[in-house]
């Protein structure tokens, strides 16, 4: 962005960044069409990736939110279809592509570290089954990759301005907003971590502020079994069940001085919408043929240990966001990221379908 | 190896029952969007589907 900003003066960033979303949301989209080809070997779930995707439209709407979630699930689609590819082939330049993307998809956004530990357990599984150390030793450079290059990106910052920049809001804080009452929902984002945000609160401060935080509210839990419960239960449906996954009401159009602010507002003053009918009808096809996918896996036989992969970034992501913040808008990456798991499932039907008919 | 195989299976099976209880849930409830107070956040509340 800063190489075009000085290459095209007076460029509109944010809508520039918009147009680069499009881009990579499409691409995404045909790596896991791609991605899930090469784990199940069938290409069918070319056309039942891509089938699937048309009923997720709404989700171009996302690319209005210059934010890193778009440009980490694009890093993170061909991250996983370059490891697939080489648990496939053994090809080395395959495996240092898988590492190098998982590295810019972590400086995009540190959330992908959830892809980066299910690769890593993939790695670790497939280095057992095989008895080599290669794929352990792409991981490890995946991993070194994905701090340095962060640490690289905020040094040269540094250097060119003088001035240092502190660590932000700390995993902590997160953790303990994350538990709390008062967002938009159980555990959802409320604004706690802005009194973190004024550059006098050192790094120390708010690990402090947090820590205590957290302890007294981890003790009121435990005195509370049931409300604790009810909580967490709000907390994971209230993610995973919001059938518009927040992409109507964040990005550069919908925010409160955006075009479709006032039209968000009156969409969901409503009671009940056509849209959030048809996507809710969507989220719940998206679980049960994923279920039907897993179900086909642990069926087969032959199935390679790529299997996990999906799975395991899917439920990483859950488990992550079950603790820390919560937005309905975090499910976007992972509902992606389980389609082509989905569309095995859709197969395995049909081929159930088929058998019943012959 | 087999040691490797069993974890790939139970794995599997941990998933099929997560993200089955996920469907029944989903099945059962929805998030439904509202408006709240300040715009900038999002505030939904669960409600039982009316299909």
């Amino acid at each position: 962005m800063e190489i075009l900003l000085r290459l095209f003066p007076g460029l509109n960033l944010n809508l520039t960044m918009q147009l680069v979303n499009v881009a990579m949301a499409l691409g995404a989209a045909a790596a896991m069409a791609a991605l899930g080809r090469t784990i199940f070997e069938d290409s069918r779930i070319l056309r039942a990736c891509e089938a699937a995707g048309l009923l997720v439209w709404p989700a171009l709407l996302f690319c209005q939110q210059v934010y890193g979630t778009i440009p980490m699930l694009f890093f993170v689609s061909l991250a996983m279809l370059c490891y697939a590819k080489y648990v496939k082939t053994r090809r080395r330049a395959l495996g240092a592509a898988f590492a190098c993307l998982l590295a810019l998809a972590y400086a995009a956004k540190i959330n992908a570290a959830v892809a980066l530990i299910a690769v890593t357990i993939c790695s670790v599984l497939d280095a057992l089954e095989n008895r080599k150390l290669e794929p352990l030793a792409y991981a490890a450079l995946a991993i070194a990759l994905s701090l340095l290059l962060l640490r690289a990106i905020i040094w040269q910052y540094e250097r060119r301005s003088g001035v240092t920049l502190n660590s932000g809001i700390g995993a902590l804080a997160r953790l303990t907003m994350g538990m709390q009452e008062g967002g938009g929902a159980a555990g959802w984002f409320n604004r706690y971590t802005e009194r973190f945000f004024p550059l006098e609160v050192t790094a120390r401060q708010q690990h402090d502020i947090a820590l205590a935080d957290l302890k007294a509210r981890l003790a009121e839990m435990a005195q509370n079994p049931a409300q604790t419960a009810a909580f967490f239960r709000e907390k994971f449906c209230s993610q995973w069940m919001e059938p518009t996954m927040g992409m109507l009401w964040n990005g550069a159009r919908s925010e409160h001085t955006g075009a479709f602010g006032e039209a968000a507002a009156r969409f969901f003053a409503k009671d009940h919408t056509v849209l959030e009918t048809l996507l809710g009808a969507f989220q719940r096809a998206l679980y049960a043929f994923s279920v039907a996918g897993i179900i086909g896996m642990l069926r087969d036989r032959k199935r390679s240990g790529l299997c996990l992969l999906l799975p395991l970034v899917f439920f990483g992501g859950a488990l992550y966001h079950l603790l820390f913040e919560a937005k309905s808008q975090y499910a976007f990456p992972y509902a992606v990221l389980l389609l082509p798991v989905a569309a095995m499932g859709i197969c395995r039907i049909e081929d159930g379908l088929k058998g019943k008919r012959a | 190896m087999r040691v490797v195989r069993m974890l790939h299976r139970a794995a599997l099976a941990a998933f099929v029952l997560l993200l089955a209880a996920l469907t029944l849930c989903a099945l059962a409830l929805t998030a439904q969007n509202g408006v709240g107070d300040n715009r900038m956040l999002q505030v939904v509340t669960l409600a039982r589907h009316r299909f």
